[in-house]
């Protein structure tokens, strides 16, 4: 996927990346989704994470997305590191959860409560001051955490930072106003990034509707006796799944269409349009898990129940 | 294919656990449209570029 540029597409065309519109990741990682989940998945937080380039000032934006063509970031936002204000930069401890992709990876971010001494610097409404900050790979110790029975080639592991310090440039936080000019960098920034994992969901979706019409041409259903092509009830699933995924789906292309559109006017998105976009990227990963289950229960004895309540009750 | 199904129905249930595609979403869209205090979002409340969201949700820049 690097070779092939997957992770450049929302670089910014300054630093050689693609700085495509958000829909070309949101189908990217859908079609490989569609072949393996797990590597949908790591595709879509490494190819979020160049947005970051349009955030972070030139020379940082350089150093980590202008310099290796195959460059990859990986990493949590939520604020699980402590960074103390020191001379240039910060000094930061912390340790956080669900870093998929971080064992690809040659940067890794963290988020980070900003602190003077071991006081929490605070902004204007009370709230802790929270930045994004960029660590080498090597300077991060990744442990063997992901226990998952889910997108298991993630490797979503624990990772921690130790006093590790950070120059200033090499952060950024999602209240600053963008440095690159696209209309990419304009949009709202997690907003953005959840029609991306939603499209995971979507192409897993996809792939159990392909194994159940693989499995329908061959498979003869036990109790029946006939092929599983011939049962109503797999045929009344199968129109369902298909009705409910491209209706969740259309819904997120839609979505995205439109928040596109208003950023290419120059305008920000309001909360409205905001909140739908995370509205239409959960409906759609609700769609596609009912469409999965569709399929699942479908494929009767092709999915053993052990399996099932594991699955399940997980 | 046995175990192509089985591993759908695994990923598709990490895939929805993750906290911008879980189910609370539905309730922080629709105090957005009622034009509610959202600061209870945490996510939300991050995701902060907009003077617009800034002016519809009462925080001072």
């Amino acid at each position: 996927m690097a070779q092939a540029g997957l992770f450049r597409l929302w670089i910014p065309r300054s630093l050689g990346g693609e700085e495509t519109d958000p829909m070309t990741l949101v189908r990217v990682v859908e079609e490989v989704s569609r072949a393996d989940g797990a590597a949908g998945w790591c595709l879509a937080i490494g190819g979020e994470y160049g947005a970051f380039g349009g955030y972070l000032s030139a020379d940082a934006a350089r150093e980590i997305y202008g310099s290796d063509p195959l460059v990859r970031t990986a990493g949590a936002l939520r604020p699980f590191g402590n960074a103390v204000v020191v001379e240039g930069g910060y000094r930061v401890t912390g340790r956080w959860p669900l870093g998929s992709g971080c064992q690809h990876s040659g940067w890794i971010v963290g988020g980070c409560r900003i602190l003077d001494g071991d006081q929490p610097r605070l902004m204007p409404d009370g709230t802790p001051l929270v930045r994004l900050l960029f660590f080498p790979a090597t300077d991060c110790e990744i442990l063997d955490t992901w226990r998952s029975i889910g997108l298991r080639g993630t490797g979503s592991h624990d990772y921690t930072v130790t006093d590790v310090f950070v120059p200033a440039a090499r952060s950024l936080s999602f209240r600053e106003p963008p440095v690159e000019p696209g209309p990419l960098y304009a949009m709202s920034t997690i907003a953005l990034f959840a029609p991306v994992l939603a499209a995971v969901g979507l192409g897993i979706a996809r792939h159990a509707i392909d194994i159940l019409l693989e499995l329908a041409r061959t498979k003869i259903a036990s109790r029946s006796r006939q092929s599983l092509r011939e049962d109503t009830t797999m045929q009344a699933s199968l129109g369902q799944a298909e009705a409910v995924l491209r209706s969740g789906r259309a819904f997120l292309y839609e979505t995205l269409d439109e928040a596109w559109a208003v950023v290419n006017a120059a305008q920000r998105l309001n909360v409205s349009q905001v909140a739908m976009l995370w509205l239409a990227s959960t409906l759609a990963a609700t769609t596609a898990k009912q469409t999965t289950e569709l399929m699942f229960n479908a494929g009767g004895s092709a999915s053993p129940y052990e399996s099932r309540s594991r699955t399940l009750y997980a | 294919m046995k175990a192509g199904l089985e591993r759908c129905m695994r990923d598709i249930h990490a895939v929805g656990e993750h906290l911008t595609l879980a189910p609370p979403n539905y309730q922080m869209a629709g105090q957005a449209f009622l034009d509610q205090y959202m600061r209870s979002t945490p996510l939300l409340f991050m995701d902060d570029r907009s003077p617009s969201y800034v002016n519809a949700t009462g925080i001072e820049p």
